[in-house]
């Protein structure tokens, strides 16, 4: 489970004021896009045409975190503060501790898919405070002597509620609404305490399911039951057989090892040969993701209708990325027997 | 005024164009079950972008070269900030000469800050003057040819950096209008997979000002017709590619761009070194002058004094400032320049002056201003054709024009010639018929439209001593077939064969995030499609990247796909447990277990 640093959770129910919690909502952002790459890594490390269910899984995690990033700046400009995505400290290192996480918590590296990074990275990062037990599940106890982040957004949606309305006064013009790729439900304006309350709770039941259940509101598999029908290789569907009335026993989430490249887990730009073609593929990536956060920050900046473009420098990424997975890297002009893994640091120009 | 006769920056280092092969040959088009011939590079994307490419020079004025200090040097020059790669892109695969950049935005950025002192939307346009320019081969890169892209910059913005500059201030200060003019000289490019350099290449380029009436994609200066520098052996002619000159009156200069036109020694890009030896004399230099009279052809060798010299161009130069030279000239010199022709001479050991490229007859030189050309049936499009003489706007010019179609006939109405009006420039329209589908799984024909400001004896254009190449140099269209909008789109009948076939001949969308061709994978990406499909032509991510597809088969597909119901993530969505599949299925188990069947067929005999 990710361990929220107590602190945090402390200063929201502290705050008196927007200004108060402006910093606590970026990070509460940074958060959200920093389950990406670990996320796109192992998505990017699939063969094409191989283990394409278990991409799509992944993908459509990817595509919610993306949202809730969304929702977030949404929040932060709706407390008069700027989303500072296109940011040197935006992005986290790699591997190291997810942002509100707490240091001797867990820690999140970029690795090709496994079932135990499925396991023991993803269903962490996304594990409820009190995880549902449904046969063939693994039993989950925590003590909970730490926060979590179910529990920093709920104190986060009391704050709001208690502040309300006249804390939520930032230029509407400003909120992101785009319902070419986000249904209007899922992804709305925030311009008051009441719409502020709905998106948090969106956020943590897409992670978490609700308190009774695997699935958010529309139904959808929360990500921490999605990940673990993964690692259970089969899909978790309701069951009116057994008493939880879910269980894994749905359709078969079939896994073929054989199917995933052999990524360099962590790859550091600078530890592959300078001027080779997987150095030049990589640079490329991260000037990719550079535009990405360039992009989405005119986003939230006021320019909504930007994130179409955004969107294509998205698709530029995967296909960047893809292609940077399939690329054999030589050591000295020798076959190292591993694949250059994408890295998620800034760069300017491209080489 | 162009990037030659005013303040300009000029910048050096390499470019990635990433372009995908399989469409290269027109067989692949074919639906087929064996495999296309994947060509060089089959998983290409169509990627084109600046890789470290940095501010190398320039001028703020005449004879004010940048200072030393000037904080445009170095600057990164880099394509998009906040928005996709632009692409490049051919028009037709039996017309791959005319490849076009879409989508550029280019900026020019301080790599330390990331402060942005200049952006500019790159106009549309395909390269020209395609010759062989690496004088000792190309076994290492692959590609012994370059090009060059001349355009503008568009939606032009100054960031308050500029004012530090004292060059950027001159161009921004020198500049009506929002637009800047640009060239870009590309070369060295790489097929081989050789370090990092695989399908990137090497360029220079050159930015200055922009004025009213000036064409889009080409310097309406003098024209000098490509030559021979030197002949080491009979089997390795140095050449000197075209070029362009311009007479900067009011400053005294001549400013000549041989930016696409020195020779190279390989990929790397040296210029061919001086002197270097020839048959009939070793060059020495090479210098640019004013030819004694109009009937000098190239290759005449010219006594001591003969030619008017303007000055000695140092190629060693040539790369810091984009092969850009500005020279002074003399009152003598431009009272010779206004009335004979230009010419790049071979100064020979004994002061004598070998003729290695002169300036076109009579300094006329035509030229189409947009010369590549998507047309669907029944549209028309336009172009514009410029006359300069001596650099000057040539009135009442008479252009003949005649389609180069094949036996098959024409499907391009031209008009058979058109005159120049008083500022130089005539417009034709060029009408598309159906042409009917000839090649089948190739839609449409390539046609193209040589023109020129002479006639042969036969009737048809004459290209000597007209500057243009009587195969390159022509108005080229790309005409789709006919083709009504279903008002019911069908995915078999209507979408999928056009789908299955950019599937086939663009492997990296297939292999790496759907194949076109297959309705069920296809299902999840509909917005995704619908936006790409629905993009300006000139947007980074329009949809097809090859922008091949005629009007009436996108609206098809977006019909389509705007009716096709949104899918609804198949690994999201609940599911429930299906008690009579799972007992069926246990049921059949149980039979085959029972027979001793195991499904492995080990217990044949």
């Amino acid at each position: 489970m990710l361990r929220v640093d107590r602190a945090a959770v402390d200063a929201v129910s502290e705050a008196t004021s927007a200004d108060d919690l402006a910093g606590l909502v970026q990070e509460a952002v940074r958060l959200e896009f920093a389950t990406i790459p670990p996320y796109l890594t192992a998505m990017l490390s699939l063969k094409p045409g191989q283990n394409r269910e278990i991409w799509w899984a992944v993908h459509d995690v990817v595509v919610d975190e993306m949202l809730h990033l969304l929702i977030g700046c949404n929040l932060l400009n709706a407390l008069r503060a700027r989303p500072a995505l296109d940011d040197p400290a935006f992005v986290p290192a790699y591997p190291g501790p997810l942002p509100l996480g707490i240091g001797s918590g867990l820690v999140v590296g970029l690795e090709a898919f496994s079932l135990d990074v499925v396991e023991h990275v993803f269903m962490e990062i996304e594990e409820p405070e009190r995880a549902l037990s449904f046969p063939g599940a693994a039993v989950t106890v925590d003590a909970a002597d730490f926060s979590t982040i179910g529990e920093f957004y709920r104190t986060l949606s009391t704050k709001l509620a208690e502040l309300g309305d006249p804390a939520l006064v930032g230029d509407p013009a400003r909120q992101v609404v785009a319902p070419r790729w986000f249904p209007a439900e899922r992804l709305f304006a925030i311009t008051d305490a009441t719409s502020a309350v709905r998106a948090l709770a969106l956020i943590v039941e897409e992670g978490e399911g609700t308190a009774t259940a695997p699935v958010d509101p529309d139904g959808d598999v929360a990500h921490y039951y999605r990940f673990e029908a993964i690692r259970r290789g089969r899909r978790l569907v309701r069951d009116e057989t057994v008493p939880a009335g879910y269980s894994f026993s749905g359709a078969p989430y079939p896994f073929d090892p054989a199917g995933v490249w052999p990524l360099t887990a962590n790859q550091r730009h600078a530890d592959l040969d300078f001027r080779s073609e997987a150095w030049r593929r990589v640079q490329q990536f991260r000037v990719t993701f550079t535009r990405l956060l360039a992009s989405l920050q005119r986003v939230v900046d006021g320019d909504p209708d930007h994130l179409d473009m955004a969107m294509g420098v998205m698709f530029e990424l995967k296909l960047a990325g893809q292609a940077l997975a399939a690329m054999p890297v030589l050591s000295e002009g020798l076959p190292s027997g591993r694949h250059a893994g994408p890295v998620f640091e800034r760069a300017l120009e491209n080489e | 005024m162009s990037y030659l006769d005013g303040p300009r920056v000029t910048f050096a280092g390499r470019f990635l164009g990433d372009v995908p092969t399989i469409n290269n040959s027109a067989g692949s088009f074919e639906p087929s079950p064996q495999a296309p011939n994947p060509a060089w590079n089959p998983g290409g994307g169509g990627t084109f972008d600046f890789l470290n490419c940095h501010v190398t020079g320039g001028e703020s004025g005449p004879e004010e070269p940048l200072a030393a200090g000037d904080p445009v040097l170095g600057l990164a020059v880099l394509g998009a900030g906040d928005r996709s790669s632009a692409k490049l892109v051919d028009l037709d695969p039996q017309w791959q000469f005319s490849s076009q950049i879409w989508g550029l935005r280019l900026r020019l950025v301080d790599p330390a800050t990331g402060e942005e002192l200049l952006s500019g939307s790159f106009r549309v346009t395909a390269f020209r003057d395609l010759w062989t320019r690496q004088a000792a081969g190309a076994a290492v890169n692959g590609q012994p040819a370059a090009g060059s892209f001349t355009s503008v910059l568009d939606e032009v913005v100054f960031g308050p950096g500029c004012a530090a500059s004292l060059v950027l201030d001159a161009l921004r200060r020198a500049s009506p209008t929002p637009r800047l003019s640009i060239v870009l000289n590309l070369f060295g490019y790489f097929y081989n997979h050789v370090d990092d350099r695989f399908a990137t290449g090497a360029m220079t380029g050159c930015i200055g000002t922009w004025r009213p009436g000036e064409p889009l994609s080409f310097v309406a200066g003098r024209r000098l017709e490509l030559g021979l520098l030197a002949r080491t052996s009979a089997a390795a002619d140095v050449l000197l590619g075209p070029s362009v000159a311009v007479v900067d009156r009011g400053a005294s200069r001549l400013v000549v761009d041989l930016g696409n036109a020195y020779p190279v020694i390989d990929h790397t890009g040296g210029p061919v070194p001086l002197p270097v030896p020839s048959a009939g004399g070793t060059v020495t230099a090479l210098e640019v002058g004013v030819l004694p009279s109009e009937t000098i052809r190239a290759g005449t060798v010219l006594t001591d004094g003969a030619a008017t010299i303007v000055g000695t161009v140092d190629l060693a130069q040539a790369p810091a400032q984009a092969g850009v030279f500005s020279l002074p000239l003399a009152p003598a010199a431009a009272v010779a320049a206004a009335q004979r022709p230009l010419a790049l001479l071979a100064r020979l050991p004994d002061g004598r002056r070998r003729v290695v490229s002169r300036e076109t007859l009579d300094g006329l030189w035509v030229r189409a201003d947009e010369f590549v050309h998507r047309i669907d049936a029944g549209s028309a499009a336009t172009t514009t054709l410029h006359a300069v003489r001596r650099g000057e706007p040539a009135a009442d010019v008479t252009i003949h024009l005649a389609s180069r179609a094949s036996a098959a006939g024409s499907v391009l109405s031209v008009p058979g010639q058109t005159e120049t009006g008083a500022d130089g420039t005539a417009t034709i329209t060029l009408t598309a018929a159906d042409p009917g589908n000839p090649r089948g799984a190739v839609d449409g024909v390539v046609e193209s439209i040589g023109y020129s400001a002479r006639l042969a004896a036969d009737g048809s254009p004459d290209y000597a001593g007209s500057g243009l190449d009587a195969n390159l140099d022509v108005i080229v269209a790309h005409v789709r077939d006919a083709y009504e909008v279903p008002p019911d789109p069908d995915w078999a009948r209507d979408v999928q064969p056009v789908l299955a076939q950019y599937s086939r001949l663009y492997p990296v969308m297939r292999e790496h995030l759907v194949d076109l061709g297959d309705l069920d994978a296809l299902r999840p990406w509909r917005a995704a499609m619908l936006l790409a499909m629905t993009r300006d032509i000139a947007d980074p991510n329009y949809m097809p990247v090859t922008r091949d597809l005629s009007g009436p088969k996108r609206a098809t597909i977006v019909r389509w796909l705007e009716r096709l119901p949104a899918a609804r993530s198949v690994v999201a969505g609940i599911g429930f447990r299906d008690a009579k599949a799972e007992a069926a299925a246990a049921m059949g188990r149980r039979a085959l277990a029972q027979q001793g069947v195991d499904g492995t067929g080990s217990d044949e005999e």
